[in-house]
C-alpha cells in the first residue's frame, strides 16, 4: 500500500548574517528534513509514526500525500507516485491535519458532505447513502445538521473523520488528530479511528505526539529522529523488549521523609514513590528489603513502562550515540 | 464542471448570513457618492470638465464604485490559506485551486446585484436620470458582469503574493490607490504619460470600461473597451496561473 525507498527530503534555507551585505547576500544552507528512510505499509495496517518536533515526520507525510515533492527517492501510495499522480491519489486517499480543518465553518457538516461528494465526483444519489451510512456508524445524526462553528472541538473532530471517510479511501494520513483534545474526546476519536480500519479494511498513517494514540490504535511504530527512522516494529515487541524495565510504585500509610534511594526516581509524593528499576538485574525482594526500612509499606505494585517512557529511553539512545 | 458549481452554490449559501453586511457596506457606498456628489458640484460650478457633464461624472463615479464594492476581500483568506498552510487541505483534493478560488467568490455577484439595484436608485435621487440608450445599457451590464469577474481575479492574485512574501496585504492597498483614482476621475483627466502607465492596467478596465460605456456610450469604442477588458483577464488569469505553479512547488506548508 505505501512503499518508502531511499527517501530524501532537503530544505534550503536562507541564514542572514550580521550587516547590508549579510541582508542583501544571505547564506544558502541545506538542510536534510529527511535522510535515506525506507519502510514498506500494508494494507490494512495501522502505524504510528512518531518523532520529536522537527524529526522530519510532517515532510515525510507531505510527502506521501503530494502536498512536497522528494528530493531523491522513490515513494509509492495506492499504488501511485505522489508527485506525479496527486490529483488520481487525491481519491485514493484521507488526511485529516489536527489543526487544520477541512470543513466549511459556517454551514453544517452535512453541506460539507454534499460538496466533498462533488469534488471527489460521488453520483448524489451514492453521496446520500454513503453519508446516510456514515453518520450512523459515527452516532452524530443529531449535529450534522448544526453549523460547524457552533459544535464542540470533539463533535468537530468525528464530523471530520466521517468527511474524509465519503470517497471510501484506501489510505488514511493523520496527523495529530487529537491535538488539543481531552481525554473523553480523545478515547471518541482513537475508537472511530479502530472503527474506520475494523469496518472499512482502510490503512492509516497517524503521527501524534501524544503516544496513548499510538498505543491503543497502533499495530506498529515507526520512530523517526533527525530524519532517519531509528525504529520500525510491532508494538507489542516493541515493549516486549523492555519488558524487563518497570515502573514499582510503593505506598506508605504515612509519609516519607529523609531517605535516600540508589535507584531511578520517576516521582516521589509525601507517601508514594516510584521507581525505575531494570527487574532481570535487581530483585523485587531487594527493592522490598531497601524500602520496608523507611517506613510501614501497604501497597506495592510493578508496572510495565508506558510507550512514553519506552521511546524516551530510545530517544535518548540514539543522542547518546547507542 | 459539477464540482465548481456545487462550490459556487456553497459559497452563495455561505454569503447569505453576512446579508446584513451588505446592506450596512450599502451605507458607506451612499456616504461617498454623496461626499464626491458634493465636491464636483463645488468644483464645477455648473462648467464641464474633459467633456464631462456633472451629472456624467458622477454617473460616471456611482457605476465605477459600485464595481469596487462588488468584491470580497477575498485576497486575505487566500493569503492566510497559503501562510499557515491551510492550502494542503485543497492540494489533497482532486479539485483545481485556481479554478475553486474563483467559483467560491462567483457568489459576489449576488452583491453586486445588490449594488447595482442601490447605485440605480441613488444616482436617480441624486442627479437624476442622463442620456443612455438600451444598447448603452446592455454593454454597461457586460462590462460590469467582466468587470466583477476581474476584481475576483484581482484578488486571487493579490492572495498568491503570499507565496513570494512575508505580507500582501500593501500590495492590496497600491492596487486600491489605483483604483481610487480612476474611481474618482475618468482616465481622460490624466496627463497623456498617466494615461498609457493606466491603459496596461487590469485594474483600469475593471473601472473604467463599464462607467465609461455608461457615461459616454459609443459603440465603436464600447467594443474596444470590452475587448481590452476581455484581455486584461485573460493576462491575468494567465499571471494567476503561471503564480500558482511557482508558488505549490515552493511550498512549504506549516504543521506536525
Amino acid at each position: 500500500m505505501i512503499e518508502i525507498d531511499n527517501l530524501n527530503k532537503t530544505f534550503v534555507k536562507q541564514i542572514r548574517k550580521k550587516g547590508f551585505k549579510g541582508f542583501l547576500f544571505p547564506e544558502k544552507k541545506e538542510f536534510t528534513a529527511v535522510n535515506n528512510i525506507s519502510f514498506n505499509v500494508k494494507k490494512g495496517e495501522i502505524i504510528g509514526f512518531v518523532g520529536p518536533n522537527g524529526a522530519g515526520k510532517s515532510t515525510t507525510i507531505k510527502m506521501l500525500t503530494g502536498i512536497i515533492h522528494p528530493t531523491s527517492g522513490k515513494v509509492t501510495v495506492a499504488g501511485l507516485d505522489p508527485s506525479k499522480d496527486r490529483k488520481k491519489l487525491a481519491y485514493k486517499i484521507g488526511c485529516m491535519f489536527g489543526q487544520k480543518s477541512g470543513l466549511w465553518m459556517h454551514l453544517p457538516a452535512i453541506d460539507t458532505y454534499m460538496l466533498l461528494g462533488a469534488m471527489y465526483d460521488i453520483e448524489k444519489e451514492e453521496l446520500e447513502k454513503r453519508i446516510d451510512k456514515l453518520v450512523k456508524e459515527f452516532g452524530i445524526e443529531e449535529i450534522v445538521k448544526i453549523p460547524v462553528r457552533k459544535l464542540s472541538l470533539g463533535q468537530r473532530m468525528i464530523c471530520e473523520i466521517v468527511a474524509i471517510m465519503l470517497h471510501n479511501p484506501e489510505i488514511l494520513f493523520l496527523d495529530e488528530p487529537t491535538i488539543g483534545l481531552d481525554i473523553m474526546v480523545k478515547e471518541k476519536v482513537r475508537k472511530a479511528i479502530l472503527d474506520v480500519n475494523e469496518k472499512f479494511g482502510t490503512t492509516i498513517f497517524l503521527t501524534s505526539h501524544d503516544l496513548g494514540d499510538i498505543e491503543k490504535v497502533c499495530d506498529r511504530i515507526i520512530i523517526i529522529d533527525g530524519g532517519r527512522i531509528i525504529k520500525d516494529e510491532n508494538i507489542e515487541e516493541l515493549k516486549h523488549e523492555y519488558l524487563s524495565e518497570k515502573f514499582v510504585e510503593i505506598i506508605y500509610d504515612e509519609n516519607i521523609e529523609n531517605v535516600e534511594f540508589d535507584y531511578s526516581i520517576v516521582s516521589k509524593e509525601e507517601n508514594k514513590v516510584i521507581i525505575k528499576v531494570d527487574v532481570s538485574k535487581i530483585k523485587m525482594s531487594e527493592i522490598l528489603e531497601k524500602f520496608m526500612k523507611y517506613g510501614n509499606i501497604i501497597d506495592i505494585e510493578a508496572l510495565p513502562l508506558p510507550l512514553e517512557e519506552v521511546i524516551y529511553d530510545i530517544y535518548t539512545r540514539v543522542e547518546g550515540g547507542e | 464542471m459539477r464540482k465548481y458549481i456545487e462550490i459556487f452554490k456553497y459559497s452563495m449559501k455561505t454569503q447569505l448570513k453576512f446579508i446584513l453586511d451588505y446592506f450596512v457596506s450599502l451605507i458607506s457606498f451612499g456616504i461617498h457618492i454623496f461626499v464626491f456628489n458634493e465636491l464636483w458640484d463645488y468644483i464645477l460650478k455648473g462648467k464641464e470638465v474633459a467633456g464631462y457633464t456633472r451629472e456624467e461624472l458622477i454617473w460616471y463615479i456611482i457605476i465605477a464604485e459600485f464595481i469596487t464594492y462588488s468584491t470580497f476581500k477575498s485576497y486575505k483568506k487566500i493569503g492566510e490559506m497559503v501562510k499557515n498552510g491551510t492550502i494542503a487541505n485543497m492540494l489533497i483534493k482532486p479539485v483545481d485551486f485556481i479554478n475553486y478560488t474563483i467559483a467560491e467568490n462567483l457568489s459576489v455577484y449576488v452583491k453586486a446585484l445588490v449594488n447595482a439595484v442601490f447605485a440605480i436608485v441613488l444616482g436617480l435621487i441624486l442627479v437624476g436620470p442622463i442620456d443612455v440608450t438600451i444598447q448603452g445599457i446592455i454593454f454597461t451590464v457586460i462590462a460590469s458582469i467582466i468587470g466583477v469577474f476581474i476584481g475576483i481575479l484581482i484578488q486571487t492574485f493579490v492572495g498568491l503574493i503570499a507565496f513570494f512574501t512575508e505580507e500582501n496585504s500593501s500590495f492590496w492597498l497600491i492596487i486600491q490607490k489605483f483604483t481610487f483614482f480612476l474611481v474618482f476621475t475618468p482616465l481622460e483627466f490624466y496627463p497623456e504619460i498617466v494615461q498609457k502607465i493606466f491603459s496596461i492596467l487590469p485594474t483600469t478596465y475593471l473601472i473604467y470600461a463599464p462607467a465609461r460605456i455608461f457615461t459616454r456610450f459609443e459603440i465603436g469604442e464600447a467594443i474596444v473597451l470590452l475587448g481590452l477588458e476581455i484581455l486584461s483577464g485573460l493576462v491575468l488569469y494567465g499571471i494567476i496561473r503561471l503564480m500558482y505553479m511557482k508558488g505549490v512547488r515552493k511550498i512549504n506548508v506549516n504543521g506536525g
